[in-house]
Protein backbone atom coordinates (compact mmCIF):
# COMPACT_ATOMS: atom_id res chain seq x y z
CA UNK A 1 0.00 0.00 0.00
CA UNK A 2 2.53 3.12 1.08
CA UNK A 3 5.48 0.27 0.77
CA UNK A 4 7.73 1.47 -2.11
CA UNK A 5 11.12 1.56 -3.26
CA UNK A 6 13.44 4.54 -2.29
CA UNK A 7 13.79 6.90 -4.96
CA UNK A 8 16.96 5.99 -6.91
CA UNK A 9 19.36 9.38 -6.43
CA UNK A 10 18.47 8.22 -2.37
CA UNK A 11 19.36 4.77 -2.72
CA UNK A 12 22.64 5.58 -4.82
CA UNK A 13 23.83 7.64 -1.79
CA UNK A 14 22.49 5.14 0.42
CA UNK A 15 24.72 2.27 -1.90
CA UNK A 16 28.03 5.10 -1.76
CA UNK A 17 27.48 5.52 1.80
CA UNK A 18 27.52 1.70 3.19
CA UNK A 19 29.99 0.15 0.56
CA UNK A 20 27.17 -1.33 -1.22
CA UNK A 21 28.31 -2.46 -4.74
CA UNK A 22 26.41 -0.57 -7.48
CA UNK A 23 25.72 -3.33 -10.49
CA UNK A 24 27.97 -2.61 -13.57
CA UNK A 25 26.46 -1.23 -16.84
CA UNK A 26 27.04 0.06 -20.23
CA UNK A 27 27.09 3.82 -21.28
CA UNK A 28 24.20 5.77 -23.30
CA UNK A 29 25.04 7.55 -25.81
CA UNK A 30 24.14 10.82 -23.91
CA UNK A 31 26.81 9.30 -20.76
CA UNK A 32 24.19 7.93 -18.11
CA UNK A 33 24.95 4.35 -17.03
CA UNK A 34 22.33 1.43 -18.13
CA UNK A 35 21.94 -1.34 -15.84
CA UNK A 36 19.89 -4.44 -16.34
CA UNK A 37 17.39 -5.94 -13.76
CA UNK A 38 15.00 -8.55 -14.07
CA UNK A 39 15.97 -8.64 -17.92
CA UNK A 40 14.54 -4.56 -17.72
CA UNK A 41 17.05 -1.89 -19.25
CA UNK A 42 16.75 0.78 -15.92
CA UNK A 43 18.78 3.82 -14.91
CA UNK A 44 21.85 2.45 -12.89
CA UNK A 45 20.66 2.85 -8.79
CA UNK A 46 17.05 1.63 -9.53
CA UNK A 47 19.08 -2.05 -10.19
CA UNK A 48 19.52 -1.81 -6.83
CA UNK A 49 16.31 -1.82 -5.34
CA UNK A 50 15.45 -1.09 -1.37
CA UNK A 51 12.24 -1.31 0.24
CA UNK A 52 12.13 0.33 4.11
CA UNK A 53 8.42 -1.41 4.57
CA UNK A 54 5.14 -0.23 5.37
CA UNK A 55 4.91 3.18 6.85
CA UNK A 56 2.98 2.49 10.20
CA UNK A 57 1.66 6.15 10.93
CA UNK A 58 0.01 6.18 7.46
CA UNK A 59 -1.68 3.41 8.36
CA UNK A 60 -3.06 4.57 12.10
CA UNK A 61 -4.03 7.40 10.37
CA UNK A 62 -6.68 5.59 7.57
CA UNK A 63 -7.84 3.03 10.32
CA UNK A 64 -8.35 6.52 12.43
CA UNK A 65 -10.44 8.32 9.89
CA UNK A 66 -12.37 5.07 8.53
CA UNK A 67 -13.15 4.88 12.54
CA UNK A 68 -13.86 8.57 13.04
CA UNK A 69 -16.03 8.44 9.64
CA UNK A 70 -18.29 5.71 11.52
CA UNK A 71 -18.75 7.74 13.99
CA UNK A 72 -19.68 10.64 12.85
CA UNK A 73 -22.62 9.17 10.19
CA UNK A 74 -23.61 5.56 11.68
CA UNK A 75 -23.80 6.74 15.35
CA UNK A 76 -26.33 8.90 17.20
CA UNK A 77 -22.95 10.34 19.15
CA UNK A 78 -22.24 11.90 15.58
CA UNK A 79 -25.46 12.86 14.66
CA UNK A 80 -25.63 14.79 18.08
CA UNK A 81 -22.31 16.34 17.32
CA UNK A 82 -23.50 17.67 13.83
CA UNK A 83 -26.68 19.19 15.01
CA UNK A 84 -25.53 20.83 18.23
CA UNK A 85 -23.01 22.30 15.57
CA UNK A 86 -25.71 23.66 13.36
CA UNK A 87 -27.85 25.07 16.55
CA UNK A 88 -26.92 24.11 20.00
CA UNK A 89 -30.43 25.91 21.19
CA UNK A 90 -32.71 23.61 18.54
CA UNK A 91 -30.43 20.61 20.00
CA UNK A 92 -30.64 21.30 24.06
CA UNK A 93 -34.67 21.51 23.45
CA UNK A 94 -35.15 18.22 21.25
CA UNK A 95 -33.95 16.69 24.56
CA UNK A 96 -29.71 16.32 23.88
CA UNK A 97 -27.80 16.68 26.97
CA UNK A 98 -25.59 19.21 25.13
CA UNK A 99 -23.19 19.79 27.93
CA UNK A 100 -22.21 16.50 27.94
CA UNK A 101 -21.89 16.06 24.52
CA UNK A 102 -19.25 18.90 24.20
CA UNK A 103 -17.68 17.17 27.56
CA UNK A 104 -17.08 14.43 25.56
CA UNK A 105 -16.14 15.89 21.83
CA UNK A 106 -13.16 17.39 23.53
CA UNK A 107 -12.49 13.79 25.11
CA UNK A 108 -12.70 12.55 22.02
CA UNK A 109 -10.53 15.18 20.54
CA UNK A 110 -7.72 14.40 23.85
CA UNK A 111 -7.77 10.99 22.77
CA UNK A 112 -6.85 11.86 19.11
CA UNK A 113 -4.18 14.20 19.89
CA UNK A 114 -2.79 11.59 22.26
CA UNK A 115 -2.60 9.19 19.49
CA UNK A 116 -0.82 11.76 16.96
CA UNK A 117 1.56 12.56 20.15
CA UNK A 118 2.21 8.97 20.06
CA UNK A 119 3.21 8.74 16.45
CA UNK A 120 4.87 12.30 16.71
CA UNK A 121 7.25 11.40 19.61
CA UNK A 122 8.07 7.86 18.00
CA UNK A 123 9.25 9.72 15.13
CA UNK A 124 11.55 12.31 16.87
CA UNK A 125 12.38 9.47 19.63
CA UNK A 126 12.11 12.46 22.25
CA UNK A 127 9.58 14.35 23.50
CA UNK A 128 8.87 17.34 25.19
CA UNK A 129 6.04 19.21 26.86
CA UNK A 130 5.71 21.31 23.61
CA UNK A 131 5.50 18.65 21.38
CA UNK A 132 2.66 19.98 19.22
CA UNK A 133 3.06 23.39 20.01
CA UNK A 134 1.95 26.12 16.91
CA UNK A 135 0.47 23.18 14.99
CA UNK A 136 -2.97 24.38 15.60
CA UNK A 137 -3.01 26.98 12.69
CA UNK A 138 -2.15 24.31 10.33
CA UNK A 139 -4.97 21.87 12.04
CA UNK A 140 -7.81 24.57 11.59
CA UNK A 141 -6.56 25.20 8.02
CA UNK A 142 -6.53 21.49 7.21
CA UNK A 143 -10.21 21.50 8.33
CA UNK A 144 -11.56 24.55 6.52
CA UNK A 145 -9.81 23.77 3.64
CA UNK A 146 -11.24 19.89 3.97
CA UNK A 147 -14.43 21.88 3.94
CA UNK A 148 -15.15 21.95 7.81
CA UNK A 149 -17.49 25.13 8.35
CA UNK A 150 -15.90 27.67 10.96
CA UNK A 151 -19.67 28.22 11.48
CA UNK A 152 -20.19 24.65 13.03
CA UNK A 153 -22.76 21.38 11.80
CA UNK A 154 -20.66 21.12 8.44
CA UNK A 155 -17.82 19.04 7.74
CA UNK A 156 -16.36 15.42 6.45
CA UNK A 157 -13.09 13.42 8.31
CA UNK A 158 -12.15 12.78 4.46
CA UNK A 159 -12.19 16.20 3.86
CA UNK A 160 -10.35 17.45 6.84
CA UNK A 161 -7.86 14.22 6.15
CA UNK A 162 -7.56 15.23 2.30
CA UNK A 163 -7.08 19.37 3.36
CA UNK A 164 -4.37 17.86 5.82
CA UNK A 165 -2.55 16.20 3.01
CA UNK A 166 -2.94 18.95 1.00
CA UNK A 167 -1.53 21.36 4.19
CA UNK A 168 1.43 19.15 4.47
CA UNK A 169 2.10 19.23 0.74
CA UNK A 170 2.42 22.80 1.17
CA UNK A 171 4.65 23.03 3.79
CA UNK A 172 6.58 19.97 2.72
CA UNK A 173 6.97 21.10 -1.00
CA UNK A 174 8.15 24.88 0.66
CA UNK A 175 10.95 23.30 3.18
CA UNK A 176 12.34 21.54 -0.10
CA UNK A 177 12.35 24.45 -1.83
CA UNK A 178 14.61 25.93 1.25
CA UNK A 179 11.79 28.95 1.72
CA UNK A 180 13.10 30.78 5.02
CA UNK A 181 10.17 29.96 7.21
CA UNK A 182 8.89 33.65 7.89
CA UNK A 183 7.84 33.18 4.42
CA UNK A 184 6.71 29.55 5.02
CA UNK A 185 4.12 31.10 7.78
CA UNK A 186 2.60 34.19 5.20
CA UNK A 187 2.06 31.19 2.36
CA UNK A 188 -0.14 28.85 5.03
CA UNK A 189 -1.86 32.52 6.31
CA UNK A 190 -2.65 33.25 3.20
CA UNK A 191 -3.72 29.33 2.14
CA UNK A 192 -6.05 29.87 5.28
CA UNK A 193 -7.61 33.02 4.50
CA UNK A 194 -8.44 32.44 1.11
CA UNK A 195 -9.80 28.75 2.36
CA UNK A 196 -11.67 30.84 4.83
CA UNK A 197 -13.43 33.31 2.66
CA UNK A 198 -14.36 30.58 -0.17
CA UNK A 199 -16.68 29.07 2.99
CA UNK A 200 -18.15 32.30 4.03
CA UNK A 201 -18.90 32.62 0.18
CA UNK A 202 -20.16 29.39 0.29
CA UNK A 203 -22.34 29.36 3.11
CA UNK A 204 -23.60 32.88 1.61
CA UNK A 205 -25.07 31.29 -1.46
CA UNK A 206 -26.29 28.31 0.12
CA UNK A 207 -28.75 30.78 2.16
CA UNK B 1 -70.83 38.91 38.09
CA UNK B 2 -69.28 37.09 41.31
CA UNK B 3 -71.97 34.67 40.08
CA UNK B 4 -70.85 34.24 36.61
CA UNK B 5 -67.36 33.76 38.11
CA UNK B 6 -68.02 30.72 40.27
CA UNK B 7 -70.22 29.17 37.24
CA UNK B 8 -67.15 29.00 35.00
CA UNK B 9 -64.84 28.14 38.18
CA UNK B 10 -67.12 25.47 39.12
CA UNK B 11 -67.61 24.36 34.76
CA UNK B 12 -63.38 22.78 35.10
CA UNK B 13 -64.03 21.28 39.02
CA UNK B 14 -66.34 19.03 37.86
CA UNK B 15 -64.49 17.41 35.19
CA UNK B 16 -61.64 16.08 38.06
CA UNK B 17 -58.62 16.43 38.37
CA UNK B 18 -56.51 18.58 35.61
CA UNK B 19 -53.95 17.42 33.19
CA UNK B 20 -51.63 20.04 33.70
CA UNK B 21 -51.99 22.57 36.52
CA UNK B 22 -48.99 25.68 36.92
CA UNK B 23 -49.40 27.10 40.36
CA UNK B 24 -48.03 30.14 40.71
CA UNK B 25 -44.82 30.49 38.33
CA UNK B 26 -42.80 32.99 38.50
CA UNK B 27 -39.04 33.77 36.49
CA UNK B 28 -37.10 36.96 35.99
CA UNK B 29 -34.31 37.89 33.95
CA UNK B 30 -32.08 39.70 35.89
CA UNK B 31 -34.65 42.55 37.38
CA UNK B 32 -37.60 41.90 34.74
CA UNK B 33 -40.16 39.69 36.00
CA UNK B 34 -41.36 37.98 32.56
CA UNK B 35 -43.93 35.80 34.40
CA UNK B 36 -44.76 36.94 37.69
CA UNK B 37 -47.07 34.31 39.93
CA UNK B 38 -49.08 33.18 37.01
CA UNK B 39 -51.14 30.12 37.61
CA UNK B 40 -53.08 28.01 34.36
CA UNK B 41 -54.41 24.77 34.25
CA UNK B 42 -54.91 22.28 31.15
CA UNK B 43 -57.90 19.71 30.77
CA UNK B 44 -57.26 16.56 29.21
CA UNK B 45 -59.14 17.12 25.86
CA UNK B 46 -59.25 20.39 25.57
CA UNK B 47 -57.36 22.97 23.98
CA UNK B 48 -56.32 25.87 26.77
CA UNK B 49 -55.53 29.34 24.07
CA UNK B 50 -52.96 31.90 25.71
CA UNK B 51 -52.89 35.40 24.50
CA UNK B 52 -51.37 38.37 25.47
CA UNK B 53 -48.94 41.10 24.00
CA UNK B 54 -45.83 40.20 22.50
CA UNK B 55 -43.46 40.34 25.90
CA UNK B 56 -46.35 39.48 28.11
CA UNK B 57 -44.93 35.75 29.11
CA UNK B 58 -46.88 33.36 27.08
CA UNK B 59 -43.89 32.36 25.54
CA UNK B 60 -41.64 32.01 28.86
CA UNK B 61 -44.37 30.77 30.84
CA UNK B 62 -44.79 27.74 28.61
CA UNK B 63 -40.62 27.50 28.26
CA UNK B 64 -40.93 26.71 31.93
CA UNK B 65 -43.49 23.72 31.26
CA UNK B 66 -40.89 22.69 28.28
CA UNK B 67 -38.18 22.46 30.59
CA UNK B 68 -36.26 25.27 28.48
CA UNK B 69 -35.92 27.32 31.00
CA UNK B 70 -36.01 26.95 35.24
CA UNK B 71 -38.49 28.42 37.09
CA UNK B 72 -37.78 30.71 40.17
CA UNK B 73 -40.96 29.44 41.79
CA UNK B 74 -44.01 27.53 41.49
CA UNK B 75 -45.25 23.92 41.24
CA UNK B 76 -45.99 21.93 37.92
CA UNK B 77 -48.60 19.60 38.73
CA UNK B 78 -49.81 16.81 36.07
CA UNK B 79 -52.81 14.47 37.02
CA UNK B 80 -52.78 15.66 40.80
CA UNK B 81 -48.68 15.08 40.98
CA UNK B 82 -46.02 17.27 41.69
CA UNK B 83 -43.69 16.79 38.85
CA UNK B 84 -39.91 18.44 38.65
CA UNK B 85 -38.97 19.57 34.98
CA UNK B 86 -35.24 20.56 34.96
CA UNK B 87 -34.95 20.47 31.54
CA UNK B 88 -36.10 19.57 28.07
CA UNK B 89 -35.93 15.59 28.77
CA UNK B 90 -37.19 15.73 31.91
CA UNK B 91 -40.29 17.11 29.84
CA UNK B 92 -40.07 14.81 27.14
CA UNK B 93 -40.16 11.70 29.83
CA UNK B 94 -43.73 13.39 31.15
CA UNK B 95 -45.30 12.98 27.59
CA UNK B 96 -44.75 16.72 27.21
CA UNK B 97 -44.06 18.00 23.66
CA UNK B 98 -43.63 21.59 22.36
CA UNK B 99 -43.42 22.75 18.96
CA UNK B 100 -41.49 26.81 19.42
CA UNK B 101 -42.30 29.94 17.51
CA UNK B 102 -38.69 29.44 16.56
CA UNK B 103 -39.17 25.82 15.63
CA UNK B 104 -36.12 25.12 17.12
CA UNK B 105 -34.97 22.77 13.93
CA UNK B 106 -31.40 21.76 13.26
CA UNK B 107 -31.13 23.63 10.39
CA UNK B 108 -28.30 21.30 8.68
CA UNK B 109 -29.58 17.83 8.98
CA UNK B 110 -32.24 16.63 6.98
CA UNK B 111 -36.34 16.19 7.88
CA UNK B 112 -35.82 12.41 9.31
CA UNK B 113 -32.65 13.29 11.25
CA UNK B 114 -34.41 16.30 12.80
CA UNK B 115 -38.07 14.50 13.82
CA UNK B 116 -35.86 11.82 15.93
CA UNK B 117 -33.08 13.87 17.03
CA UNK B 118 -32.93 12.86 20.57
CA UNK B 119 -34.52 9.85 20.13
CA UNK B 120 -33.06 7.78 16.96
CA UNK B 121 -34.16 4.64 16.08
CA UNK B 122 -31.23 2.47 16.44
CA UNK B 123 -30.52 -0.91 14.81
CA UNK B 124 -29.35 -3.89 17.05
CA UNK B 125 -25.91 -3.03 16.72
CA UNK B 126 -26.57 0.48 18.19
CA UNK B 127 -25.71 2.69 14.86
CA UNK B 128 -28.17 5.04 13.09
CA UNK B 129 -31.15 2.84 11.21
CA UNK B 130 -31.32 5.77 9.00
CA UNK B 131 -34.15 3.75 6.23
CA UNK B 132 -36.39 3.13 9.14
CA UNK B 133 -35.99 6.50 10.23
CA UNK B 134 -36.88 7.98 6.76
CA UNK B 135 -39.32 5.66 6.29
CA UNK B 136 -41.55 6.98 9.40
CA UNK B 137 -40.55 10.34 8.17
CA UNK B 138 -42.39 9.51 5.06
CA UNK B 139 -45.57 8.21 6.79
CA UNK B 140 -46.02 11.33 9.01
CA UNK B 141 -44.79 14.13 6.55
CA UNK B 142 -47.49 12.92 3.99
CA UNK B 143 -50.44 13.02 6.88
CA UNK B 144 -49.18 16.52 7.86
CA UNK B 145 -48.17 17.57 4.22
CA UNK B 146 -49.05 15.33 1.36
CA UNK B 147 -46.88 17.66 -0.97
CA UNK B 148 -43.53 17.07 0.70
CA UNK B 149 -40.61 15.72 -1.09
CA UNK B 150 -37.49 16.95 -0.16
CA UNK B 151 -36.18 14.23 2.41
CA UNK B 152 -32.79 14.26 1.81
CA UNK B 153 -32.21 18.07 1.85
CA UNK B 154 -30.73 19.41 5.00
CA UNK B 155 -34.11 21.81 6.30
CA UNK B 156 -32.72 24.92 6.09
CA UNK B 157 -32.94 24.32 2.62
CA UNK B 158 -36.65 24.32 2.78
CA UNK B 159 -39.43 26.92 3.05
CA UNK B 160 -40.66 28.18 5.80
CA UNK B 161 -44.39 26.05 5.95
CA UNK B 162 -42.20 22.88 5.07
CA UNK B 163 -40.07 24.22 8.12
CA UNK B 164 -42.89 23.95 9.90
CA UNK B 165 -44.63 21.01 9.29
CA UNK B 166 -41.26 19.18 10.40
CA UNK B 167 -41.65 20.87 13.81
CA UNK B 168 -45.26 20.10 13.93
CA UNK B 169 -44.23 16.01 12.96
CA UNK B 170 -41.70 15.97 16.17
CA UNK B 171 -44.61 17.09 18.46
CA UNK B 172 -47.35 14.65 17.17
CA UNK B 173 -44.86 11.74 16.37
CA UNK B 174 -43.94 10.49 20.03
CA UNK B 175 -47.23 9.97 21.38
CA UNK B 176 -47.64 13.04 24.00
CA UNK B 177 -50.05 14.09 26.51
CA UNK B 178 -49.18 17.20 26.48
CA UNK B 179 -48.96 19.54 23.71
CA UNK B 180 -47.40 23.11 23.29
CA UNK B 181 -47.79 24.85 20.38
CA UNK B 182 -46.39 27.85 20.03
CA UNK B 183 -47.30 30.31 17.06
CA UNK B 184 -47.73 27.11 14.89
CA UNK B 185 -49.68 28.74 11.79
CA UNK B 186 -47.42 31.56 11.65
CA UNK B 187 -45.31 30.90 8.21
CA UNK B 188 -48.57 28.69 6.91
CA UNK B 189 -50.47 29.21 4.27
CA UNK B 190 -54.51 29.10 4.51
CA UNK B 191 -54.79 26.07 3.63
CA UNK B 192 -51.95 24.20 5.62
CA UNK B 193 -53.41 26.47 8.61
CA UNK B 194 -57.11 24.70 8.02
CA UNK B 195 -54.82 21.60 8.13
CA UNK B 196 -53.25 21.98 11.47
CA UNK B 197 -56.65 23.15 12.88
CA UNK B 198 -58.14 19.63 12.11
CA UNK B 199 -54.85 18.49 13.40
CA UNK B 200 -55.76 20.31 16.62
CA UNK B 201 -59.62 18.74 16.73
CA UNK B 202 -58.37 15.39 15.64
CA UNK B 203 -55.77 15.41 18.47
CA UNK B 204 -58.36 16.98 20.98
CA UNK B 205 -60.45 13.87 20.28
CA UNK B 206 -57.77 11.65 21.02
CA UNK B 207 -57.59 12.95 25.16
CA UNK B 208 -54.26 15.41 24.58
CA UNK B 209 -54.44 18.68 26.24
CA UNK B 210 -52.60 21.64 24.09
CA UNK B 211 -51.93 24.80 25.32
CA UNK B 212 -51.94 26.86 21.93
CA UNK B 213 -50.49 30.49 21.86
CA UNK B 214 -51.46 32.47 18.74
CA UNK B 215 -52.10 36.25 18.25
CA UNK B 216 -54.96 35.47 15.90
CA UNK B 217 -58.60 35.70 17.85
CA UNK B 218 -60.16 33.99 15.36
CA UNK B 219 -57.45 31.02 15.65
CA UNK B 220 -58.23 31.16 18.66
CA UNK B 221 -61.99 30.83 19.32
CA UNK B 222 -62.26 28.53 16.57
CA UNK B 223 -59.67 25.78 18.62
CA UNK B 224 -59.29 26.51 22.14
CA UNK B 225 -62.34 25.21 24.60
CA UNK B 226 -61.01 28.24 27.49
CA UNK B 227 -58.21 31.01 27.12
CA UNK B 228 -55.93 32.72 29.25
CA UNK B 229 -54.92 36.20 28.68
CA UNK B 230 -51.42 37.76 30.26
CA UNK B 231 -50.20 40.92 30.76
CA UNK B 232 -46.47 41.90 31.72
CA UNK B 233 -46.21 38.72 32.79
CA UNK B 234 -49.24 38.20 35.25
CA UNK B 235 -52.31 36.72 34.02
CA UNK B 236 -55.34 38.84 33.58
CA UNK B 237 -57.93 35.97 33.40
CA UNK B 238 -59.31 33.05 31.95
CA UNK B 239 -62.55 32.04 30.69
CA UNK B 240 -64.39 30.14 28.75
CA UNK B 241 -64.13 30.73 25.42
CA UNK B 242 -68.22 30.70 24.63
CA UNK B 243 -68.40 33.03 27.21
CA UNK B 244 -66.65 36.62 25.91
CA UNK B 245 -66.58 37.53 22.71
CA UNK B 246 -63.48 39.11 20.94
CA UNK B 247 -64.02 42.39 21.95
CA UNK B 248 -64.02 41.72 25.66
CA UNK B 249 -60.45 39.53 24.86
CA UNK B 250 -59.02 42.40 22.82
CA UNK B 251 -59.71 44.00 26.28
CA UNK B 252 -57.99 42.03 28.51
CA UNK B 253 -55.12 41.88 26.43
CA UNK B 254 -54.58 45.41 25.60
CA UNK B 255 -55.98 46.85 29.18
CA UNK B 256 -56.50 44.31 31.36
CA UNK B 257 -60.10 44.63 32.19
CA UNK B 258 -61.44 41.12 33.42
CA UNK B 259 -64.79 40.79 31.65
CA UNK B 260 -67.87 39.51 33.77
CA UNK B 261 -67.38 36.22 31.61
CA UNK B 262 -64.18 35.74 33.07
CA UNK B 263 -62.17 34.53 36.17
CA UNK B 264 -60.02 37.45 37.19
CA UNK B 265 -56.44 36.93 37.96
CA UNK B 266 -53.50 38.81 39.38
CA UNK B 267 -52.95 40.72 36.50
CA UNK B 268 -56.50 42.27 35.97
CA UNK B 269 -57.50 45.69 36.95
CA UNK B 270 -59.58 46.09 39.97
CA UNK B 271 -62.99 47.14 39.73
CA UNK B 272 -61.58 51.10 41.46
CA UNK B 273 -60.01 51.65 38.37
Amino acid sequence: MNSYPWPFKLIENYAKANNVPIPAGVENPDGAAICMAAEKVVRCSEGLIYYTGYSVPVIVALTVGLAMTFIATRTPFGRYVYAIGGNPEASELAGIDTKMMIVKVFALMGALVGISSIISSARLNAATNALGLFNELYVIAAAVIGGTSLAGGVGTIYGAMLGALLMQSIISGMSLLNLPTAYQSIVVGVVLVIAVWLDQLYSRRVN
Amino acid sequence: MANAAQKAHAAPESRGTPLIEMRDMSIAFGGIKAVDHATVDLYPGEVMGLLGHNGAGKSTLIKILSGAYRRDHGQIFINGEEVTINNPRDAKALGIETIYQTLALADNVDAAANLYLGRELKTRFGTLDDVAMEAECRKVMHRLNPNFRRFKEPVMKLSGGQRQSVAIARAIHFNARILIMDEPTAALGPQETAQVGELIKQLKAEGIGIFLISHDLHDVFDLADRLAVMKNGKVVGTAKTSDVDHDEVLGMIIAGKCPPGAIPGPGALSMAN
